[in-house]
């Protein structure tokens, strides 16, 4: 078997396998793919993002986002590659979260591969236009004079945004948030505020291959941050009301306590589907 | 109106207040600082004491036996040194959300809910025949309009100590201001005010407002003069700090401008985040402190940085030529980070 590093280049190779909203994160700095080659015929994949690699701060982690393989020898050959390429990196720790629907055959992976294995609720929550509809939060309709969308803001101005928010909140915030271009972000439906002439927080949502759409990053770290929040909240939500149909769904990550209790403040009682997690120190 | 008074003892803490003041005045100043929201609010409150100190002059050096006009004049002093309390501690709670929050957009969105305590006391005197009726009181309009004026206060008062309190748990570790220290001596004259009939409210203020001026003028030498960054004292500050473990800073970035430093001072104060941490070194270095301890964020606002520094560039003929090698280092622990500043 030959190990493929798989790349923007050559992603095709993985078409009929990966699944688009895995497949747009190739290309991406903290994401790495592989895939083991039996001729022509790829016998296992995977697909995994680096967290804290060049954080002081935090242990090095690697969370694995998509695995396949055919059979088991498949399987301990794509972990055996996937250990050298992490323990280049000086990677602490591995971890896989995926929702029970979508675990499929990954858990015997995993557990072949010496991930230990407990069922876990998964972090993301889903959630519909259709559910926005009902938020309380929108009987107000007026938007807050501080407010304005992604597709008024220039990109300098944009990233300086970014920075200004990385640097001052203290949530869990993507990787590579602070490189991803402003086109990245549906710029309709997202939003920021200012306070002083300056951004001080974001809500920001992507829309997936698949049409899903995800919030990126949601923080607000000027003097009236929480309502601020709210603001955004309230306005993205009803951009999206208007751009899509009913039936979208959005996921909402719960990456940190904070994500986790603005979640429920809106959407009480909401839970994740159930899921398995896994976790395996690494050498 | 205070019962009982004593106008010499009034008299003199007016005298120490006004030289308290004036001794103010005669601090060196940045010219940069009037521009500063925050200035603009504390020499509201010196101009409120001093209009306050002449009114209680006005209304207490009133001879005895005084017309009836000599009445009026003696009633209106009283109302409004009444008036300029109130605005007084208006201003400090301004003055105090300013420094919380550092934000004017803040104190414009917040400003109606701020003068509700004022608006209160309008409308209370407005209604005063139906709150007389009501509480079922026989006092004069001005006794009453007196008490009203109090509780206003008193709201405010109690608004100022609830941002004191976040201000102490925010940036209580920080150098150079103690708020505490301030609020004693206004709360004493408040107290002294209210128990044995001295009026030292103003010179209770004028006490207050002296330690944050002085205070705030020592804290200058750690100011570089051109820049407004902090200097190089500024930095040796820091790494006795980090050496004692009292403060925590990870990582920096550290630019050089071969050129004009001024207009980099501009740029950074532009693309830096807000209330960045900045040390200006004499020979056109810059140093950017952070807590982050991610590399790629400080590599990504030191590109933000150098964008910035292009543009400008490409656009002006006094060049600012910052060094290619723009260094973004992590510090592994506080040690670490003070022998690498001592470095610098």
């Amino acid at each position: 078997m030959k190990k493929q590093v798989i790349t923007e280049e050559n992603i095709e190779e993985l078409d009929e396998l990966l699944p688009e909203d895995i497949a747009e994160n190739i290309g991406r700095s903290s994401y790495q793919a592989i895939a083991m080659e039996e001729g022509t015929e790829t016998s296992a994949a995977m697909v995994w993002e680096y967290r804290y690699l060049e954080d002081e701060n935090r242990d090095p982690q690697s969370h694995l986002s998509w695995i396949i393989a055919k059979d088991n020898k498949a399987g301990e050959n794509l972990f055996t590659e996937y250990a050298k390429d992490i323990s280049e990196e000086g990677i602490v720790k591995s971890v896989a979260s995926f929702a029970a629907s979508e675990a499929g055959e990954m858990v015997e992976i995993l557990k072949a591969a010496g991930f230990s294995i407990t069922e876990k609720e998964v972090s993301n929550i889903h959630v519909t236009i259709g559910d926005l509809e009902k938020l309380d939060v929108l009987k107000k309709k007026k938007t807050a004079a501080n407010l304005r969308p992604l597709d008024d803001l220039q990109v300098r101005i944009f990233r300086r945004g970014i920075m200004n928010c990385i640097f001052h909140t203290k949530r869990e915030h993507l990787e590579d948030l602070a490189t991803l271009p402003i086109d990245w972000y549906d710029t309709d439906v997202s939003c920021c505020v200012t306070s002083d002439d300056r951004i001080d927080g974001f809500f920001l949502v992507h829309r997936l291959s698949s049409g899903r759409l995800r919030v990126e990053f949601m923080a607000a770290v000027g003097p009236d941050a929480r309502i601020d929040l709210i603001n955004m909240i309230r306005f993205s939500a009803f951009r999206a009301i208007e751009k899509y149909p009913k039936e979208t769904e959005i996921i909402l990550p719960r990456r940190d306590e904070s994500a986790e209790k603005l979640v429920g403040y809106f959407f009480p009682g909401a839970k994740g589907e159930p899921g398995i997690y896994g976790e395996r120190e690494e050498k | 109106m205070i019962l009982g008074e004593d106008y010499q003892i009034t008299l003199g803490f007016d005298l120490v207040a006004f030289m308290i003041l004036f001794g103010m005045c005669l601090i060196p100043k940045d010219k940069r600082e009037g521009r500063d929201t925050g200035v603009r609010i504390f020499v509201s409150m010196a101009v409120c004491i001093v209009l306050g100190i002449i009114f209680e002059l006005i209304r207490v050096l009133m001879p005895e036996g005084v017309s009836k006009f000599g009445i009026y004049v003696v009633v209106i002093a009283d109302v409004i040194v009444e008036l300029l309390i109130a605005a007084l501690l208006f201003l400090f709670f301004l003055y105090m959300d300013y420094k919380l929050y550092a934000s004017r957009d803040h104190q414009r969105r917040h400003i109606v809910l701020y003068l509700m305590p004022a608006f209160i006391f309008v409308i209370l005197c407005l209604l005063w025949p139906v709150t007389r009726k009501l509480f079922g009181t026989d006092t004069h309009f001005l006794a009453d309009m007196y008490y009203y004026s109090v509780l206003m206060e008193l709201a405010y008062l109690f608004m100022t100590a609830v941002h004191l309190i976040k201000y102490y748990i925010v940036f209580g570790k920080k150098p150079f201001f103690h708020p505490f220290s301030i609020y004693a001596p206004v709360l004493c004259g408040a107290v002294i005010t209210y128990y044995l009939g001295y009026n030292c409210v103003f010179l209770g203020f004028a006490i207050g407002m002296g330690f944050m001026a002085f205070s705030s003028a020592d804290s200058r030498r750690f100011i570089d003069k051109d820049t407004a960054f902090f200097n190089r004292a500024y930095l040796g500050y820091v790494r006795e700090m980090l050496s004692g473990g009292t403060l925590k800073r990870s990582s920096m970035i550290l630019f050089e401008a071969k050129g004009d430093r001024m207009a980099f001072s501009d740029i950074l104060r532009t693309e830096l985040p807000a209330h960045s941490e900045v040390v200006c070194l004499e020979d056109g270095r810059f140093v950017f402190l952070s807590d982050t301890g991610s590399m790629t964020e400080l590599k990504a606002l030191s590109e933000l940085v150098r964008d910035g520094v292009d543009d400008y560039d490409g656009s002006h003929s006094d060049k600012i030529l910052l060094s290619d090698d723009i260094q973004c280092r992590v510090f592994k622990d506080g040690t670490a980070a003070a022998g690498i500043i001592q470095g610098l």
